[in-house]
């Protein structure tokens, strides 16, 4: 990834050089081989997730229906989304590599977010590394616990990705990065980048209300 | 989170004004903030939102601000997609909030 990635140079505001490097990361990140899907099979999801957002119903033959159709949910109504539909997506694709799917949809829309909000052109998506996925396994401390899928304990966001640490890390350095670390959550009165926790909460419930996501 | 912060930090914080447009939130930045948010999940690049915090705030929080939308882009998806429940000590914490936006009729609200 080069330092030519996301100059976001039609932002009304400065774009830190931090913020830029996260998302050159991020992209590299999606291009290479994860755990269960090839750079290209990650390359692709992250394609349809961006043509379904636009509206498109396209389709793409690297991935297998049941993935595609998970991406074109997740990317555009993930509030749609309904235990019947993961339960079968599951049995069709595998645990692991729904949950990395997941990961690279959520990061992809993200990034895109932020990028137009920013009054910016989206980042074309990188060419696909190649190489083969890791295959690391599915740690033990993952159960079905209360979640569709399962999941490590306890019951909070990045721990339903635990399936695929690799994309349980990622998760946690993104939000991180955009939001704020899990030590901060629990100050209602932090400041972070000159805006306070409240404001912070607002532009995150505003977010999710949006998407209508109950959660 | 939003109920918990305002009231810790002695913040007069009109929840109703996120889905209320002529209510007056509060808060500095507090409409731009909320159209900010609202409009996340537009398909269109436009500056126009962040321009309006940052005329208010400066542009470092309304940067900021960008990326918090882009982390719940993020949360709202892994939420969803996993079903991951709300609890019933969560509703119990967040009911004021609840009804005042009118979560009950959210796909996921029974889970």
């Amino acid at each position: 990834m080069t330092n030519a990635m996301f100059t976001l140079e039609q932002s009304p505001v400065a774009v830190t050089p931090k913020l830029r490097r996260l998302f050159s990361r991020t992209w590299g990140h999606v291009a290479a081989p994860g755990t269960w899907w090839t750079g290209p099979e990650r390359i692709a999801i992250a394609h349809l997730a961006r043509a379904n957002r636009r509206g498109s119903d396209d389709r793409d033959p690297l991935l297998p229906a049941a993935a595609s159709d998970a991406v074109a949910r997740l990317a555009a109504t993930p509030a749609t989304t309904t235990q019947t539909q993961v339960g079968a997506v599951i049995d069709g694709i595998g645990l692991g590599r729904y949950v990395e799917l997941v990961g690279i949809v959520s990061e992809v829309v993200a990034i895109d977010t932020v990028t137009r909000l920013l009054g910016c052109d989206l980042e074309p998506l990188p060419t696909p590394l190649d190489g083969s996925p890791s295959r690391d396994p599915v740690p033990p401390a993952v159960k079905k616990r209360s979640a569709w899928v399962a999941m490590a304990s306890p019951p909070i966001p990045p721990n339903v990705l635990a399936a695929v640490p690799a994309a349980q890390q990622t998760m946690i350095e993104i939000t991180e990065a955009l939001y704020m670390t899990g030590p901060e959550m629990a100050d209602p009165d932090i400041t972070k980048d000159g805006l306070h926790r409240t404001q912070i909460e607002l532009v995150a419930t505003s977010t999710s209300l949006a998407n209508e996501c109950f959660y | 989170m939003l109920s918990w912060s305002a009231t810790e930090t002695n913040h007069d914080l009109e929840l109703a004004a996120i889905v209320t447009p002529a209510a007056d939130p509060g808060l500095a930045a507090g409409r731009e903030l909320i159209n900010l948010g609202l409009s996340s999940v537009g398909t269109a690049s436009n500056g126009s939102t962040v321009a309006a915090v940052a005329a208010v705030l400066g542009p470092e929080p309304a940067l900021k601000a960008a990326c918090v939308a882009g982390a719940f882009e993020i949360y709202n998806r892994v939420v969803d997609a996993t079903g991951l429940p709300t609890g019933p000590a969560m509703r119990r914490d967040l009911a004021s909030i609840i009804d005042v936006l009118d979560l009950n009729g959210f796909p996921h609200a029974g889970h």
